[in-house]
């Protein structure tokens, strides 16, 4: 298969997630929506409440809190990190990339490695695979891998699907190299035909903000309000994409590690909505007692959402995940999948963090 | 239960409307048929009937009667 990676040398070190303190409650807009429309939401979403970045705070802001605490829970000083890789859908600024200024605001050395991706639900996985060839090709023995999103800065208050859903997270994880074999697979999909269907119009070079047409309030088919300067999704075209390619990447990886579904210990999806998650396992005949679900106080938190879920999942070292398979999915439209053993992986228990805004 | 009162349930459930609303009804006509009401219902007909949609029926599943029509094709008749 031409979408498909093999890898032998890279590990999941340690994985560590922090959420802003700040939350934002469904119920806080019943006056806005009605109460009996949210009560229906949460009750398919599962999402009762979301975290949301405080004013100031960018993604990145929270990534270095993620990479700290990661630090002083392993001891690893950052001065000993070859390679750093950042992946967002919110950086910093337009230019220049935002992993040189977290290296220089974490104090890693300056020779290093350093880059940005671009992606999103899909980013956590792209993330480890970017990682992963970093590892193999010889060019470092560790990497930093850091993913954060802040996509409420970029939702409308008018718009009701995406309001209470859409949340803010970061997490680190350290990947080194492994001194045993650890066959890890990656397979991955693409469809830019629909990158609409997960959009911000405005504010790249093809459309400029112009004040009086790209903040133009508008409303959906479906009742929801935002401008071309807002995030908007047009769901159903997602989770078709989402349903159909996340089950066939899953799928993929297991074939290629020759791991059938009983077989596999852990499934972490892309927390996109409680119903999604569900539908996907079921798709690839997984037991539901392996598919952690954990959107409840978080809402969809983008490309963080899977080492989010492994952190208010797990604590410490769980030697019984030998078969993980993670999947993410979304805006591109891109997925991705990844098999890979998390036996040896440290995971440290998600802190709320309200931290500040650090001026370089 | 016969098969119309568990599929006429299904829409009365998921989107809190009543069954003399649901003739004609169409996804998007009201504001809790969208997508992730969409959704729900489609969960609701499949632990009903014991049955999964494929993923293009779930897309092409855009009115009361259409659902009707697409359930034949996993042995479901609406009579």
């Amino acid at each position: 298969m031409k979408n498909h990676a093999r890898f032998h040398k890279a590990k999941l070190q340690t994985v560590a997630a922090v959420t802003p303190a700040k939350r934002l409650s469904l119920l806080d807009f019943a006056d806005e929506f009605g109460e009996s429309a949210l009560k229906r939401i949460e009750k398919l979403t599962g999402i009762e409440e979301v975290s949301i970045a405080e004013e100031g705070m960018t993604s990145a802001d929270y990534c270095c809190e993620a990479a700290r605490i990661l630090f002083d829970e392993t001891g690893i000083k950052p001065g000993e990190v070859e390679s750093l890789v950042y992946v967002t859908e919110t950086p910093d600024y337009i230019i220049p990339a935002t992993a040189p200024i977290i290296q220089h605001r974490l104090g890693i050395s300056n020779d290093t490695i350093n880059l940005d991706l671009r992606c999103s639900c899909a980013g956590f996985v792209y993330g480890l695979f970017q990682s992963f060839m970093l590892i193999e090709c010889g060019a470092c023995d560790n990497v930093l891998l850091l993913v954060g999103n802040t996509p409420s800065r970029y939702v409308n208050l008018k718009d009701r699907a995406l309001l209470m859903v859409t949340g803010d997270a970061a997490g680190a994880i350290l990947l080194t190299k492994s001194k045993t074999d650890n066959p890890t697979s990656f397979s991955f999909y693409v469809d830019g035909g629909g990158y609409k269907h997960i959009y911000i119009p405005a504010g790249g070079s093809r459309m400029p903000i112009q004040k009086g047409i790209t903040d133009v309030l508008e409303y959906d088919d479906e009742g929801n309000g935002h401008t071309l300067e807002n995030l908007t999704m047009n769901g159903l075209e997602v989770m078709n994409f989402a349903v159909r390619h996340g089950k066939d990447l899953i799928n993929n990886v297991m074939s290629d590690m020759c791991w059938t579904p009983d077989d596999v210990d852990l499934f972490a999806i892309h927390q996109a909505n409680e119903m999604m998650v569900k539908r996907i396992a079921k798709g690839v005949k997984a037991d539901m007692t392996k598919v952690p679900i954990s959107l409840k106080h978080t809402g969809n938190c983008g490309l963080v959402s899977i080492p989010l879920t492994l952190c208010n999942t797990f604590e410490g070292v769980r030697p019984e995940l030998k078969k993980a398979v993670a999947c993410g999915f979304g805006s591109g439209l891109i997925a991705a999948a990844c098999a890979t053993c998390l036996a040896d992986t440290n995971f440290i228990k998600t802190r709320i963090v309200s931290g500040k805004q650090e001026v370089c | 239960m016969t098969n119309r009162e568990k599929y006429n349930n299904a829409f009365i459930e998921s989107f809190d409307v009543q069954e003399n609303q649901l003739e004609n009804l169409k996804y998007q006509d009201i504001p809790s048929w969208d997508s992730v009401g969409h959704m729900g219902l489609v969960s609701e007909l499949e632990d009903a009937f014991d049955i999964q949609f494929e993923t293009d029926d779930i897309v092409e599943f855009n009115s009361y009667e259409k659902g009707i029509e697409l359930l034949k094709k996993y042995d479901v008749i609406i009579d």
